[in-house]
């Protein structure tokens, strides 16, 4: 530690992003990265409770996953899926982009970002305003319109399904799931909002990206916990 | 630059994604999307379930190793994200393996709710 020319009355020599209790910019990178990480780990066992929900209900109780998919659009999910997918790509390519000092790049790709987080939400709302208009809520609330359940009726082909005991149970899990990763992805949208921001005003450069980088790595794990959402809840079979 | 090299010991270092498997992963992503859409109308039984969650389990690998750059960044962050899995696996599987022990208690409960729908009800959330 005593080979640190660090000097409690000058600052002049540190680049103006190093924080005051770090001793070089790889230290800072390295340190928030680790950061970034352990909250993402955090994040997964999160979700986890969740899935195990999910798990538990399916296993026990398959006639209720099976009979209630007939009310997702499974088209929708596809588009949010590869909407999602795309945002994966924009953002890794924002940080490559502001790792090679390119700005406007990486302003561009964010924006492109920000549209698709958008775009999911926004065919959320109509796929979530649907289900409240045919009564599919959770819990004790729910109660299906006639329309909904002949909506299912058409959807199925022919097959005479029997409209199952406690049919709630998967949209309680459904509002559940989808919901958490709707909140994280509104939360993503705040945190990309700050990055264009930031990035646009020259805090970024190929000596200090970190934030960037610690976005997008969050926003991985919101595409990454739709990749499985989606054929759980829409692609049941 | 030359002049702040002694002031800023090694600019930050790290893996800097090429273009190509930026895309290569994008592309990968979008065709295993498809082929889980697909293969979901072909009637395999409880295989479904399996082969969809392989699928997502190999698009998750992809984004997680390219996207999220694990595939360059080892040593602890490996270890932390790989024991997040580890332990989301023994929380469902032990929770699968002891569900079946309260299917009883449920069916008991189920039959008390079918005699008295109201009093059942009650008696549930005033217990």
């Amino acid at each position: 530690m005593s080979n640190n020319h660090h000097n409690e009355n000058d600052h002049g020599g540190h680049p103006s992003f190093l924080a005051h209790h770090f001793s070089s910019p790889q230290q800072q990178y390295d340190a928030g990265k680790l950061g970034i990480w352990l909250f993402l780990v955090t994040e997964v066992l999160f979700f986890s409770g969740l899935f195990c929900a999910y798990a538990v209900y399916r296993f026990n109780h398959p006639e209720i996953f099976r009979y209630a998919h007939f009310f997702l659009d499974t088209t929708m999910g596809a588009i949010n899926t590869v909407v999602l997918i795309l945002s994966s790509l924009t953002i890794a390519w924002a940080v490559r982009a502001v790792q090679l000092n390119q700005r406007r790049l990486a302003v561009g790709m964010l924006v492109v970002t920000l549209l698709c987080a958008a775009a999911f939400m926004v065919i959320k709302y109509i796929e979530y305003t649907h289900k409240f208009h045919m009564g599919l809520t959770w819990g004790e609330s729910f109660a299906p319109s006639a329309e909904a359940l002949r909506e299912v009726l058409g959807e199925a082909h022919g097959e005479v399904l029997e409209k199952p005991a406690n049919l709630h149970l998967f949209f309680s899990i459904y509002f559940c799931m989808t919901g958490l990763h709707g909140i994280h992805v509104l939360a993503g949208i705040g945190v990309i909002i700050w990055m264009i921001v930031r990035t646009a005003r020259g805090d970024f450069s190929s000596e200090y990206f970190g934030p960037v980088e610690y976005t997008a790595l969050y926003w991985h794990i919101v595409d990454l916990v739709w990749i499985f959402l989606f054929p759980l809840l829409y692609l049941i079979d | 630059m030359s002049s702040h090299d002694n002031e800023t010991p090694g600019a930050t270092h790290a893996h800097i994604a090429p273009i190509s498997t930026l895309m290569g992963t994008f592309i990968a992503l979008l065709v295993l999307t498809v082929v889980t859409v697909v293969v979901r109308s072909i009637d395999l039984g409880s295989m479904n379930i399996m082969i969809a969650m392989m699928i997502a389990t190999i698009k998750a690998g992809l984004v997680a190793a390219y996207f999220m750059h694990l595939a360059y960044d080892g040593g602890f962050i490996r270890v932390a994200f790989f024991a997040s899995i580890i332990f989301m696996g023994l929380f469902l599987g032990f929770a699968l393996l002891d569900t079946s022990e309260y299917q009883d208690t449920i069916q008991w409960h189920e039959t008390l709710k079918a005699k008295v729908p109201t009093e059942g009800s009650a008696a549930d959330h005033g217990k």
